[in-house]
């Protein structure tokens, strides 16, 4: 619909038709202001939703990567055990791991020549926190057919539960 | 129109700034948490490089009144707190813990002493020990001590000389070379077993004590050297074999075997004659004759004039020996010692077995150097028996009976390669012999 307005001599604008037409266009400037600010807010409650979970990934990730660069576990000191279990004499080994960083750390694996332990003696077990500047020794019991043997080195693996993986060997004497 | 524009222009800049505004402090967050990860970076490989940079050099190890007493150079260039030291005894099982030092502070460049003092562990001499010091940046260095108990080390076992004259002393040596990373302490020989002997079974081999009785430190690539003087007796062919089968006290667990062998060798005169000096003489062709015929030994009579034969070998390896007339064999009278009955004998061409026994001019009696002696170990017989103080001559002597002589040879000559050349003259005198007249 067209509106037309016209004009009399002396300048007053006649309404009828065309007065409505005149209305509308108020209303429909307001219409599209309000449009216009709804989506736009809408726009940035969007964009700053996003920016949020954005930011918490950055900040978690970054803290994680930050984390696992700050640990610093040492293994320390390395026993094989002849007396730790029976019947098999031969198959403990005990790992002292100490925590030289500033953050605590868990271990959650231990790893001898690549398998992993599920089985300890001596009442340790994992995971194990370990509070900075202090140690932890974790007695590792081979499985039952499995000994160390005199001379012949053995890997150790350690993995905490940031991922960080420490790796030594040590032969028997 | 216009008042629509302008607040499309408002509100636009409204939400322009929103964005920018978001935008701005995003990437501010994003720099921050990247500056705090290239933080934690730079503070890791800091930490890396300190740990890489710590280092430290275990200098003694003693255990006065049983106790270990450790001193450690920093050799680094840092300052190293020790945080912890583990004692693992190794001749029994299992027997391992960790103690705190109290005296655990070494500056930079600093040696830290009586380290250990402070544990209540006492050394038992008789047990091998495993000892680690670990430090606050995680490095750890471990020794043993009194013994080797788990460290690849070279062990040998020998006899310098391996042969030797019966009755003389010979030296066993083990050498031990640490070929382990880490240092060994208190390193003592076992002792040593009674040897097995092999021969006669006169055969004797007796060592002292060792010497050193022990190395307080062998620090890795190090060598010790013990040793044992030997005295060595017994026949000829004989030999002692010293076997040990743990060479060092509280040593590896698996045999480890050094066999060193000894020959003992009985001399006789004719050993130090051949080889010794230019000219020699070999004693046991050493002759005599009144006239019937040659004979050996120091027992010669004096009835009637006697000559000797001597055999002189020639070692020089390029030159011939032309022997001189001034050659003559002295014998000094023991028994009358105003030197009235010392007698020479003078060299002569030759000695007739006649009683009395008649002599061969030397060259004749009137040129010299006429007898050779090849050159090369070449040996000839040379006679003496001429006395008088002309030389050359054919005068003949007694012995004084029942007299004893000691006395020894003097030769003069020349090396060259024929009897005319002239060169410088040589003179060697070749001791001893002795004889008892009847």
């Amino acid at each position: 619909m067209i509106g037309i307005i016209r004009s009399n001599k002396n300048g007053l604008t006649k309404f009828g038709f065309s007065d409505r037409r005149g209305l509308t266009t108020v209303v429909t400037t307001a219409l599209m202001l309000s449009t216009v600010a709804v989506l736009g807010s809408a726009l940035v409650a969007w964009s700053n939703g996003n920016l949020k979970v954005f930011e918490i990934g950055l900040s978690t990730t970054a803290s994680n990567a930050t984390n696992k660069i700050s640990e610093s576990l040492v293994i320390e000191n390395i026993v094989f055990c002849s007396n730790c279990a029976s019947p098999n004499g031969n198959n403990v080994i005990n790992v002292t791991l100490t925590n030289t960083g500033t953050l605590g750390i868990t271990v959650n694996q231990i790893q001898v020549n690549g398998t992993t332990i599920n089985q300890f003696a001596k009442s340790t077990t994992l995971p194990a926190n370990i509070l900075p500047q202090t140690s932890y020794t974790v007695s590792a019991q081979l499985a039952a057919t499995t000994q160390w043997k005199s001379k012949s080195p053995d890997t150790i693996t350690v993995t905490t539960a940031r991922g960080s993986v420490y790796t030594t060997q040590a032969a028997p004497p | 129109m216009k008042s629509r524009r302008a607040i499309s222009s408002v509100v636009g800049m409204v939400f322009a700034i929103i964005a920018l505004t978001t935008t701005i402090t995003y990437i501010s967050y994003s720099m921050g948490i990247l500056n705090n990860f290239n933080q934690s970076v730079l503070t890791k490989n800091q930490q890396l490089t300190d740990v890489d940079k710590e280092k430290f050099q275990i200098s003694s190890v003693t255990i006065p009144n049983g106790k270990l007493n450790i001193t450690v150079a920093n050799t680094g260039s840092l300052p190293i707190q020790f945080t912890k030291i583990w004692i693992q005894n190794t001749s029994t099982t299992d027997w391992v813990n960790s103690y705190m030092p109290t005296n655990s502070f070494a500056s930079t460049g600093g040696v830290l002493t009586n380290v250990g003092q402070n544990i209540p562990v006492y050394i038992n001499a008789a047990n091998s020990y495993n000892v680690k010091l670990v430090t606050s940046r995680g490095n750890t260095q471990q020794f043993s001590m009194n013994s080797a108990n788990a460290s690849p080390l070279n062990i040998q076992l020998m006899f310098f000389p391996a042969t030797v004259a019966g009755g003389f002393n010979t030296t066993l040596t083990m050498i031990v070379t640490n070929n382990s990373t880490g240092a060994l302490t208190n390193i003592t020989p076992s002792s040593l077993p009674s040897p097995t002997y092999t021969g006669s079974g006169t055969a004797q081999c007796i060592a002292s004590t060792v010497s050193p009785p022990k190395y307080n430190m062998l620090a890795p690539g190090s060598t010790a050297v013990f040793t044992w003087n030997v005295k060595v007796s017994g026949a000829g062919g004989d030999t002692c074999t010293f076997k040990l089968t743990k060479p060092l006290q509280n040593g590896y667990s698996q045999t480890v075997q050094a066999t060193a062998t000894v020959t003992v060798v009985q001399l006789s005169t004719s050993n130090y004659a051949v080889y010794a000096g230019t000219l020699t003489m070999n004693y046991t062709q050493f002759e005599f004759t009144e006239g019937n015929s040659w004979s050996t030994g120091w027992q010669v009579p004096s009835t009637n004039p006697i000559a000797f034969s001597l055999r002189i070998t020639n070692n020089n390896a390029t030159s011939d020996f032309y022997i001189s007339k001034q050659s003559f064999f002295w014998l000094e009278d023991t028994s009358n010692g105003n030197g009235v009955n010392n007698q020479p004998f003078y060299i002569v061409n030759s000695v007739n077995l006649s009683t009395p026994i008649t002599l061969g001019a030397y060259c004749g009696g009137s040129g010299d150097y006429c007898l050779e002696i090849p050159h090369g170990g070449g040996t000839v017989t040379v006679y003496f028996g001429a006395t008088g103080v002309s030389k050359g001559g054919t005068n003949t002597a007694n012995l004084q009976s029942q007299h004893g002589y000691d006395g020894f040879l003097l030769l003069f000559g020349k090396f060259v390669n024929s009897q005319t050349q002239n060169t410088i003259q040589y003179g060697q005198n070749i001791p001893f012999v002795a004889v008892l007249s009847s």
